[in-house]
């Protein structure tokens, strides 16, 4: 007897959760269809996934260790032993590539966890706040837009001292105005509207808005423009570990493999090479990823036209 | 209108005021100990406290940096450790170098990216479309450091094509400086050689970053035809009878310009920053080397002397931007 | 004396392909319109009017398609020409249309006055001259004050009002066979609405034109116009002169419609119970019937063909069959679908 209570209650709450969020599962449904309508996401996606699990199944796919120098066999052209080469202390260029893929992904995860929850508080307040709060805000958002950002990485990347940690504060620090702002914008055009008046009229908290009605906007709109800038995480990241700022060595970094590898351009050529085309391929797929969600979330494209 | 203008103008001082302070906050401020990182970590203490006193460190910070606001307003910077010349003198012979090289990367980003764009828009979804799409995804997310790399490996280690480096070859002397630019100023000199020669030179990085730059216009002009071709007033000109090249050039595109134009601003600002890796890659000698050196070797006057220069340029053509913006669309009132 | 027919539409098929699946449009539409006649399209949003309208124009946004079908214009095929011959000879020259957002219509970035000349010229190869000196006098034809300041004047400037009449100006100063009017007081405050429509209409006798006017709203099409169609979910249910539709109303949906407008007489909200159906899997047979207090058996099997009532009264409903001779004679040649019932 209470068993089948319980069923039917479990029952009864999928249901009415069902019911409940019956437009967001549509929108995902829609979501979900429209990916992969377009070949192009689709292969975004497929890119970014192999990245995911090179990075955490490195340690089983690489056929070499990537830190172990063999010096008998220094620049050694690709091969079957060695699929991709090795480089200049004899290390299997494949094995780095492939655990490469997981610095590369922390880099992007650790600047978006610093700029996402900085940029929406920062936003979020300006936005709702208005007033002086705004202006500074905003103005000290201007002044750090004023950089070019690699610049500015650069910048902070050699006041902190090179390291593969400095670079990624350093990075954060360039790109929170972006996503304050958006966040800030979204805020603005939300405050006015009339649905916000009426939970003012309702007597709820700003507390309670801003956390129940403006924020879940705010985090959708910023998760998108996260997903377009992933690939700009790793490529700036790459050109700070070229230029001697970022990674340091042994570490597996992509580009700091190409800078490494840059003296032995004309004559072993895979030692740059490959893994300057895993960073394109990485940014690559993560546009093309970024792209697509983009697309799909214009509403114009999203439930035809009339 | 005005009134936008000034507001803008005062945002702009506002501005670079803050950058400055940055950049000072940033060289002097967090860096442990630079003259440690310059001399390295046993130097005898008489030389430390010498460069030390050279380099204003031994003062108050509040005086370092008003010595520092004093010296930027008469554009000084002090003397590059690198160079041993006045950071000033050093701007001013590579600052136009970059420019050049971003004004040509900016002329090729131009022609094809807008063409190429408007044409990806009309035919949506065909292959010129994909086929662009694809191209300008991957002009964004190339490396600029590798392409350059390839470039070198194979256009001029494997077919000669552009040369080692440099502005200009050895054997051949700049033309009369009237803008610092060879390009213009061989031709205004007529001097023909010279100004092949620059051409020759400049190839490898203008093309490199103009492949990246035709990329960001490519993909902004094509979203931004593709809005534009959505809205009801081309369904107006389109129920007027209008030829469909006029409902294209003369009501979609000059719509679609606006944003165009604006992503031409920005893109002059990534150029700044391309030019970074890109003229190390190649070897030129513009800002963009220059600031890299700096930084790497520590020399602080002329981290401050780049990175402010550079910060102003990249806020002078976003007021440019927003400036023109305002004039362009009539909805837009200040 | 009999009067010519300016467009007839038989048979229309639209389908818009999208994501969710391929949404039908337009299930078979037929209509008729005479030369010199004020005919009124209604329906509610949904129900395909403006897609009929597209299709008129040969301007079918994607994903859609005409699938099937002919649209008659004076006599010629319009769905057979080429696009350049529609193009050219059509749009602009023979039939013009505003549509229900006036401003949004008009090009931001070009001034009023040249948008107007630029379809002189493109149609009626005016000069410059010629025609900005005709924008002014068709600004004043549409009582708009200062006609000089306005043509120099961008759309965003112009009141939602003045933007149509601006729109109006524009889509008649080529003298068109056929004004298709979209929607175009929807948008409209209340009192511009009558000051709007009564200017078309003042405009339509002097021009000697043909308008197809779409609107959800039947007291618009009691005051203006002379023949009304009624469609529903794609379909055209009934099509009759006013006083036919509003006074003896045969199909339910249109009974339904006129029942819903508040009146004195009934102090209650009448409604047409459920809502308007999903056209990726409309219902079958007529697809009225899920919501049709009336409904047989049989309308949820085949499509109901078309019967006439009376003189120019038509509509297409099993209940109207059934209760007179189902052999009457049908007027419309529109397609003869339907089981053997006869």
């Amino acid at each position: 007897m209470v068993s089948n209570l319980a069923k039917d209650n479990s029952q009864n709450w999928i249901i009415s959760w069902r019911k409940r969020y019956s437009s967001e599962i549509s929108d995902f449904k829609e979501t979900v269809f429209l990916i992969k309508k377009s070949p192009l996401t689709m292969v975004g996606l497929t890119v970014i996934l192999i990245l995911i699990a090179m990075a955490i199944f490195a340690p089983y796919i690489a056929p070499h260790d990537p830190v172990t120098m063999h010096l008998d066999n220094r620049l050694a052209p690709p091969s079957k032993a060695h699929l991709l080469g090795t480089d200049e202390l004899g290390r299997d260029i494949l094995s780095r590539i492939i655990y490469g893929a997981g610095v590369a992904l922390k880099i992007v995860l650790i600047v978006l966890a610093i700029d996402l929850p900085l940029g929406i508080l920062l936003g979020l307040t300006a936005g709702y706040f208005g007033g002086w709060v705004d202006e500074i805000i905003m103005r000290i958002a201007d002044i750090f837009m004023a950089f070019p950002r690699l610049i500015l990485a650069m910048a902070i990347g050699t006041a902190l001292g090179p390291s593969l940690r400095n670079t990624m504060i350093a990075i954060a620090l360039t790109m929170w105005p972006v996503y304050a702002r958006l966040a800030r914008g979204e805020t603005l055009s939300i405050k006015e509207r009339t649905f916000i008046e009426a939970e003012r009229a309702l007597g709820t908290s700003n507390f309670r808005i801003l956390v129940f009605n403006i924020l879940p906007i705010c985090i959708s709109t910023l998760i998108v423009r996260a997903t377009l800038d992933m690939g700009n995480i790793i490529r700036i990241a790459a050109g700070m570990s070229f230029l001697g700022l970022g990674a340091q060595p042994p570490t597996p970094d992509w580009g700091l493999m190409v800078s490494t590898g840059r003296n032995f351009l004309v004559n072993q050529w895979w030692v740059p090479t490959f893994p300057g085309f895993a960073i394109l391929l990485a940014v690559f797929g993560f546009n093309l990823l970024g792209d697509g969600i983009r697309d799909i979330s214009d509403p114009h494209l999203r439930r035809g036209r009339k | 209108m005005l009134k936008y203008l000034i507001k803008r103008l005062v945002l702009f001082v506002i501005v670079i005021f803050g950058v400055v302070t940055i950049t000072f906050f940033i060289s002097h401020v967090i860096p442990a100990d630079p003259v440690g990182a310059i001399l390295g970590e046993n130097a005898p203490q008489e030389l430390v406290e010498k460069m030390e006193r050279q380099l204003g460190l031994d003062l108050p910070l509040g005086q370092q940096y008003t010595r520092y606001l004093k010296g930027l307003v008469n554009w000084n910077f002090g003397i590059s450790l690198r160079t041993q010349k006045q950071v000033s003198e050093d701007l001013r012979v590579y600052f136009p170098a970059t420019i050049e090289l971003a004004l040509l990367a900016l002329f090729i980003a131009i022609i094809f990216g807008i063409s190429i764009g408007v044409i990806s828009a009309v035919k949506r979804n065909q292959w010129p479309d994909n086929a662009s799409r694809v191209f300008s995804l991957v002009g964004i997310s190339m490396p600029a450091f590798w392409l350059g790399l390839l470039f070198i490996l194979i256009l001029y280690y494997h077919l000669g094509l552009i040369p080692a480096g440099g502005r200009l070859s050895p054997h051949i002397s700049p033309p009369p400086m009237v803008s610092g630019l060879y390009l213009l100023d061989s031709l205004i000199a007529g001097q023909f050689k010279t100004f092949w020669d620059a051409l020759y030179h400049l190839l490898g990085p203008a093309l490199v970053l103009g492949w990246i730059q035709t990329a960001y216009i490519c993909r902004v002009t094509r979203s931004s035809m593709l809005e534009v071709l959505n809205e009801e007033y081309i369904r107006t000109a389109r129920v007027k009878g209008l030829k469909e090249k006029a409902v294209i050039f003369k009501h979609a595109f000059r719509n679609a310009s606006i944003p165009v134009l604006t992503m031409m601003g920005i893109s002059f600002g990534y150029m700044l920053e391309g030019s970074v890796l890109t003229e190390t890659v190649f070897g030129y000698p513009g800002l963009g080397r220059y600031a890299v050196n700096s930084f790497l070797s520590l020399d602080l006057n002329a981290v401050i002397g780049s990175v402010t220069l550079i910060a102003i340029c990249y806020a002078l053509s976003n007021l440019i931007v927003d400036l023109l913006y305002a004039t362009l669309d009539p909805r837009i009132k200040y | 004396m009999a009067k010519e027919v300016l467009l007839e539409i038989k048979n229309l098929r639209v389908n818009f392909y999208t994501y969710r699946g391929v949404v039908k449009a337009l299930n078979g539409v037929n209509l008729k319109i005479y030369q010199g006649e004020f005919f009124g399209l209604v329906g509610e949003t949904g129900c395909g009017k403006s897609v009929t309208a597209s299709a008129v124009l040969n301007l079918v946004q994607n994903p859609g398609k005409i699938e099937e079908g002919e649209i008659f214009f004076k006599e010629k095929d319009l769905l057979k020409m080429s696009k350049e011959e529609i193009r050219e000879k059509i749009r602009g020259k023979e039939i013009t249309m505003i549509m229900q957002y006036p401003i949004a219509a008009l090009n931001p970035v070009m001034n009023n006055g040249d948008q107007i000349a630029e379809a002189l010229i493109a149609n009626k190869n005016m000069s410059e001259s010629e025609a900005r000196k005709r924008t002014i006098e068709l600004l004043r034809e549409v009582n708009i004050p200062e006609p000089e300041k306005i043509t120099r004047q961008f759309p965003h400037q112009l009141s939602g009002g003045m933007a149509q009449r601006v729109m109006i100006a524009m889509m008649l100063s080529t003298e068109p066979s056929l004004l298709i009017a979209d929607e175009p007081t929807t948008a409209l405050d209340v009192s511009i609405q009558a000051q709007v429509l009564s200017l078309l209409k003042d405009l339509i006798s002097k021009h000697r034109a043909t308008v197809l006017l779409i609107t959800h709203d039947l007291s618009v099409v009691a005051e203006t116009c002379g023949r009304v169609g009624v469609m529903y979910a794609g379909d055209m249910v009934e099509v009759g002169t006013v006083d036919q539709i509003i006074n003896n109303p045969q199909h339910p949906y249109t009974q339904g419609l006129i029942k819903a407008i508040p009146s004195d007489r009934s102090k209650e909200l009448v409604e047409i119970r459920g809502s308007v159906p999903d056209l990726v899997n409309p219902p079958s047979g007529c697809r009225f019937h899920p919501r049709c207090d009336y409904a047989k058996p049989i309308c949820s099997k085949e499509k109901p063909r078309v019967l006439q009532v009376e003189k120019e009264h038509m509509t297409a409903c099993f209940l109207y069959e059934e209760r007179h001779d189902k052999r009457s004679k049908e007027e419309y040649a529109g397609e003869y679908k339907g089981g053997e019932n006869g």
